[in-house]
């Protein structure tokens, strides 16, 4: 199993998600840098960590989307393989388009840095593939914009084709308005790509995989890409 | 090769319907400042870009593709080129 994690000028959860892969799972994950037009051979996964890629001047994420090493992220995509897009990661893959959707700032115009529950709606993907089914995780959310929007008939196909991996909700498991911290339509957490190996999310699973860090939910989330991989 | 200078004002909306946080938050301190009149706020960007061009038109294409490109996000916003105007001729073009 080899994982590459891509560093843009401005990340900042690249460390966390090499430490969580290298050291807590024994994976050989690597630093790509953005300006690097190939991924290491075989590599198996790749992580968009995040941060504020080039200062999230413009739009979060705009400028890392259109970066060297995207093409060869695009083409690890389209085999098949899977992508994981964390905070900054998920506005990445919206910006380029292998997300659907956009994000605009959170509806409190709060940065919110917090701890949130999520629910896991969709098994099939390679990042809840071991959960059961709707368990609840509890994860740290660290942004500004994570406040998801798309048009209504997106909305529908996210919806009907069970798309949409994880919503925020209470620590029962309920998708209440109130247990929504960006204002994200359908209280959206994160969403995957029609062929479910592209995901995107705001929640930090690197930074709740030890148990001094205060959960370890996000292990659920790292056991199951490792499982889907077969390593 | 030799070509001109232009200059372009671009316009960055967000597309009616799009929740504005930041227009929001603003109009509420309007308000707050007694400026009860205010229905409404949105807030774009407004960007300039120099760009070396043969003529015009090349310089319109230039700035329409950078737009759609880059500049602004089709999911949420929309885009016009406000002005277009000739800065200085015979500039070289960089590369």
């Amino acid at each position: 199993m080899k994982a590459a994690v891509v560093v843009f000028p401005g990340s900042n959860c690249d460390a966390d998600t090499l430490y969580v892969l290298k050291d807590l799972l024994g994976v050989d994950a690597r630093y790509v840098w953005h300006r690097e037009n190939s991924l290491h051979e075989s590599t198996n996964l790749v992580v968009l960590p995040g941060g504020f890629s080039h200062g999230d001047y413009l739009r979060t994420g705009a400028m890392a989307a259109r970066a060297p090493i995207m093409a060869a992220v695009r083409n690890h995509a389209a085999y098949g393989k899977p992508v994981l897009g964390i905070c900054n990661g998920f506005q990445i893959l919206l910006e380029a388009g292998l997300l659907p959707g956009a994000m605009l700032p959170n509806t409190s115009t709060e940065f919110r840095c917090e701890w949130v529950h999520i629910r896991v709606d969709s098994l099939e993907t390679p990042v809840s593939s071991t959960c059961r089914p709707e368990q609840v995780l509890r994860l740290p959310i660290a942004h500004g914009e994570g406040n998801y929007v798309i048009d209504h008939d997106g909305l529908s196909e996210l919806q009907d084709q069970e798309r949409i991996v994880y919503r925020y909700t209470t620590a029962d498991g309920v998708d209440s308005p109130d247990a929504n911290p960006n204002g994200s339509m359908d209280n959206i957490a994160g969403i995957c790509n029609s062929n479910r190996n592209v995901v995107g999310m705001m929640p930090h699973p690197e930074r709740a995989s030890e148990k001094s860090l205060g959960s370890m939910d996000g292990l659920k989330i790292w056991e199951s890409i490792l499982n889907g991989i077969g390593a | 090769m030799t070509s001109e200078l232009y200059k372009a004002r671009v316009v960055i909306q967000l597309n009616d319907g799009v929740n504005d946080p930041q227009g929001l938050t603003v109009c509420d301190s309007l308000h707050e400042l007694g400026f009860a009149q205010v229905r409404n706020v949105r807030i774009g960007k407004m960007i300039t870009i120099e760009v070396a061009a043969t003529n015009t038109d090349e310089a319109q294409v230039f700035v329409t593709a950078m737009c759609s490109d880059l500049l602004a996000n089709p999911v949420i916003e929309s885009f016009e080129i406000e002005t277009l105007e000739l800065v200085s001729e015979g500039v070289e073009a960089s590369s």
